[in-house]
């Protein structure tokens, strides 16, 4: 399991210090002091499990939680953990949207138990099989192909993947050609170009090959931005064969 | 029944375009694209809109800048139109940047569309 990035929410800051001991053994996070800078942070990144007090200054837990679910600022899970409730009160806190709920004085073992359990649950998976195909996540993310077909119909999503796989070798090739006059500042644009829209796409790697060659090219630095643009040329053939044989075969079965 | 609102998109990749108009027609706003910041200017100056998405770094005139010019505008309805950051790399900056340089909000790239449709929401 990679590491875990998990934020802390809570007004005390004993508390707080609390969490941050127990929970820094074993995981990444961040702590907020309120439901509103709770807010502010899930804005800024993506967490893994947010641990929510409830009665805070400013903004109160609940008030946070409906505000990050409402304005899709995560959709990780998150706890409510709370001094002034028993378990009887469970359904309540379930029933205003929070997905697990806690108490305090918390048992720091059981407690760590708890989350990890939590955080292992709620791990996306990284493999996909479809019909028992392996699809590396690496290589094309169809986590995220499926999240853009929410919005429009599979073919039209196709055509725009093989849209960028030919948009994306006419800029290598003509990378290749400023690359034999010295214009590097052309080939960080195209490799800018590139890189945006495979982030866009889910096609990971490529998306790292192109980050690298518009960095050496920035850098003015020809024979790394030489090597960065073969391995562009790598990762744009590996995903077209990818795309052709695994995913649109996948698709249509 | 509320009217359709019109949306203008500044962004210089295609792609993007594509993906996010037929996102935004799911909720029935109209798109307009626009490929840099000037050409969002010009657009700007004979039409209206409720809600520019901005992509910071386009070619000829960035969305920064951009944005400057718009708030600096004579026209008052046109110079507070809400305008939404797209922004790839926010490793150094806060929301206070993204607010004093005249954004209302921000988004972050690749695009989570479920939170782009939930932002414009929330400004328009």
């Amino acid at each position: 399991m990679k590491n875990k990035n998990v934020l802390i929410v809570d007004d005390n800051d004993l508390n707080r210090r609390l969490f941050e001991n127990l929970i820094g053994r074993l995981w990444e996070f961040e702590s907020a002091k309120n439901g509103l800078e709770a807010t502010e942070r899930a804005h800024f990144k993506p967490f893994d499990l947010i641990l929510m007090d409830i009665q805070m200054p400013v903004m109160d837990g609940v008030t946070a939680m409906k505000k990050i679910r409402s304005e899709k600022l995560a959709t990780c899970p998150i706890v409510a953990i709370t001094a002034y409730a028993d378990e009887s009160d469970r359904s309540y806190f379930l029933k205003e949207g929070f997905d697990y709920f806690m108490t305090k004085p918390i048992r720091p073992k059981e407690f760590l138990n708890e989350l990890g359990q939590i955080l292992k649950e709620n791990e996306i998976s990284t493999e996909i099989s479809i019909n028992s195909i392996k699809l590396d996540k690496q290589i094309f993310d169809f986590e995220v192909f499926n999240s853009l077909c929410k919005y429009q119909d599979r073919k039209s999503i196709l055509g725009i993947y093989r849209e960028f796989i030919e948009e994306a070798a006419g800029l290598l090739d003509e990378s290749k050609q400023d690359l034999l006059i010295d214009k590097l500042t052309g080939i960080a644009e195209k490799c800018h170009t590139i890189k945006g829209n495979s982030g866009t796409l889910g096609i990971n790697n490529l998306y790292e090959a192109s980050k690298k060659a518009e960095g050496s090219a920035k850098n003015g630095e020809w024979m790394r931005t030489e090597l960065a643009l073969e391995d562009v040329g790598k990762e744009l053939t590996n995903f077209k064969m990818y795309f052709e044989e695994v995913v649109l075969k996948s698709i249509y079965e | 029944m509320s009217e359709v609102k019109k949306i203008l998109v500044g962004e210089d990749s295609s792609i993007i375009i594509k993906l996010t108009r037929n996102v935004l027609s799911f909720e029935n706003y109209a798109m307009t694209a626009a490929k840099n910041g000037e050409q969002v200017l010009e657009i700007l100056k004979d039409e209206d809109f409720d809600l520019i998405l901005m992509d910071i770094s386009m070619p000829v005139l960035d969305g920064v800048s951009c944005t400057q010019k718009i708030r600096a505008l004579k026209d008052e309805k046109k110079s507070k139109i809400p305008i939404i950051a797209i922004s790839g790399n926010i490793q150094n900056m806060t929301m206070d940047d993204f607010k004093n340089a005249g954004f209302n909000d921000f988004l972050q790239k690749p695009l989570d569309y479920d939170k782009l449709l939930a932002t414009i929401k929330r400004l328009i």
